[in-house]
Order: C-alpha cells, then structure tokens, then sequence
C-alpha cells in the first residue's frame, strides 16, 4: 500500500518543472491561505444568500456544519497525529519542492481536510456553492501532492476526514436542538441571519 | 487571542477584512439586501466587491512574497478569520447607515431577519424596533382610575 502510494507520488512529483506557469499556479495554490480563505470567504457569502427566508436558513445551517465540521477536524487531526507520524515526502525520499518545508506530520492532510470539511458543509446547503467549494479542495490536494508535501494517501484520507466529519457533524445537529434554531433566532433577532 | 495580534497576524486580519468587505458587497447586491450596499446602484457594488477581493488577495500575495512569509498557524488564522469578517459586517453596517442615513424610511413595519435589510439601512432597523418597543410599553400601560 505505502510502496504504491509513494510510487505514484513521485510519478506525480516528477511533473514539477515541465510546464513552469503551472508550477507557478500549483505554487500559490498549495499554501494555506489561497484557497482555505477563498472557502471561508464562499461560507460569509453563503451566510447572507438565499431568495427566501427558508433558503437563507438552510445556507446558514450549513455554515454552522461547516465551521462545525472545521472544529471536528482540528480535533481529529490533532489526535491522530499524537498516535501516528509520518514524515513528509522530503525527509524519505529526492523530491521537488515547490514550498517551503512544513514540519508538522504528512499523514492525513490538514490542509485537504479542512478543505473538504468546508466544502462538504457548504454542498449540503447549496449544490452549485459545493461544487465550486468541492472543485477548491480538489485542488487543494492535488497541488500539495505535486507540490512535495504530501503523498496521496495522506490527501485521500484528509479528504475522508473532512467530509466525514461534516457528515457527522450534520446528522448530530438535530440531536442538538434547540440550540442551532436558538442561534439562529439570536441572528434574526439582530437581523444579521 | 493577543498572541494572534503580531505584525502577520494584523496584516492577515487587514487581508481578510478587505476580501470580507467585498463579499459582503456581492452577497448584499446579488440578494438584494440594499441596507448592507455602500453605494446604491447593484452593478457598481459587485464591481466593488469584486476589486476589493481581488485586490486583498494580490495586495496580501505581494506582500507575504506568495505566502511565503505569512506565517500564521491554522488556530490563529481561524481566529484572525473571525475578528476580520465581523470586523468588516460592522464597518458594513456602520458605513451603509452613514452613507443612507436620509433613504426614505418604509412605513412602520414589523421587521424580520436579514429580510429588514431590503428595504431599510441598520441603523434605521433598530430605529423602527426601538420605536415598536416603545408603542407596546405605552400600550401595555394599566389605565388610570379616575376618582
């Protein structure tokens, strides 16, 4: 399994330097900031959209999934790598590096789970939000594959993570009630939901 | 908290003030919520947005030498997330009533939600309550006996 995962990673990490305005757009958008603030930039958007009031109330339930999910995911992260470590690609193996060297653990992907924690919140909500959400976090994964700081299967398995998580996240909140219903009459209450 | 306040962190926190501001301009104008739109005409608020998105994004990758020297964990981020949107619906609010303070103000109506924000700014929103708090109180008032 490892000897596959690693295999295709460096077949992928390979493809770093044929076509350099790729390299150039994978560069930007494997940090933690392009796209990770492009989603929680889309879950703002989606907080204050809706042609009635039912719609905006379901876009805003699945923001709080979302930022939900995000916080389950920290957690989950933060545990798992307390059990297992492994070391990025660029410890183990000759790899082209398209960032900077990040020291946390490799396995799962932090970066790709709260991508998918988002963008499966967000798609719960909002089909055509969570496709351009999903599309981001896609993206996401694949560049920090290519970009050497992550095999694919720490990426797969962040994926899983995420979207697990939100899943949860999503079929506990009626559990919950009333508090989600209370925060969002809170909101309406100061006409900001 | 004040361990996010260091120089990144604040330019960070600048960042997504801006790129909030813009969102907030193309969620208002593209859901008709004209009492969070700066200016009134919809074209020019997307437009808006749409530079001050676009505008945050660039101006922080030039600055952080793509990303490169932004350095702020994920924990501060998230909170550095939180404190610039809220940051950027206040200033909304606040530069939307300022700017609309003499808009027409509907007929005394009872408000709902983000719906209020259609027709009316903020600050009138929390005028037309205050003032509907106030005819109940006066309503709810016990009669004098007369003697």
């Amino acid at each position: 399994m490892f000897d596959l995962d690693t295999a295709l990673f460096l077949w992928i990490n390979s493809l770093v330097g044929a076509v350099p305005l790729v390299d150039r757009f994978f560069f930007w958008a494997m940090n933690d900031y392009l796209i990770p603030v492009a989603l929680s930039l889309l879950s703002v958007g989606l907080w204050f959209s809706g042609s009635s009031e039912q719609e905006r109330e379901r876009h805003q339930r699945g923001v709080l999934v979302a930022a939900l999910g995000l916080l389950l995911v920290n957690l989950l992260i933060r545990e798992m790598n307390q059990v297992y470590f492994r070391p990025r690609p660029f410890v183990d193996h000759e790899v082209k590096l398209l960032f900077y060297k990040p020291p946390d653990p490799s396995f799962p992907s932090n970066a790709t789970a709260v991508g998918f924690a988002i963008a499966a919140g967000l798609g719960f909500a909002n089909k055509r939000v969570g496709a351009l959400a999903y599309i981001m976090a896609v993206t996401l994964g694949i560049t920090r594959i290519y970009g050497g700081v992550h095999y694919p299967l720490d990426v797969l398995v962040g994926a899983l993570i995420g979207y697990g998580s939100s899943y949860l996240v999503r079929a506990i909140l009626p559990y919950l009630e009333p508090l989600p219903t209370w925060l969002l009459k809170i909101g309406r209450k100061v006409h900001l939901a | 908290m004040l361990e996010a306040l260091t120089l990144p962190g604040l330019i960070y926190f600048t960042f997504i003030f801006l790129a909030a501001l813009g969102v907030l301009q193309i969620a208002a104008a593209l859901n008709s919520l004209r009492g969070l739109l700066l200016v009134r005409n919809k074209f020019l608020s997307i437009l808006i947005g749409i530079v001050l998105v676009a505008g945050a994004f660039v101006w922080y990758l030039n600055l952080t030498n793509g990303f490169l020297l932004a350095k702020i964990e994920g924990e501060q981020q998230g909170i550095l997330f939180l404190l610039g949107s809220s940051a950027a619906l206040l200033v909304t609010l606040i530069l939307a009533s300022l700017f609309h303070w003499n808009r027409s103000m509907p007929s005394l109506q009872e408000t709902n939600g983000l719906d209020a924000l259609k027709e009316m700014t903020y600050w009138q929103v929390l005028r037309v309550q205050l003032r509907g708090k106030a005819r109940e109180k006066a309503t709810s008032k016990p009669p004098k006996l007369r003697r």
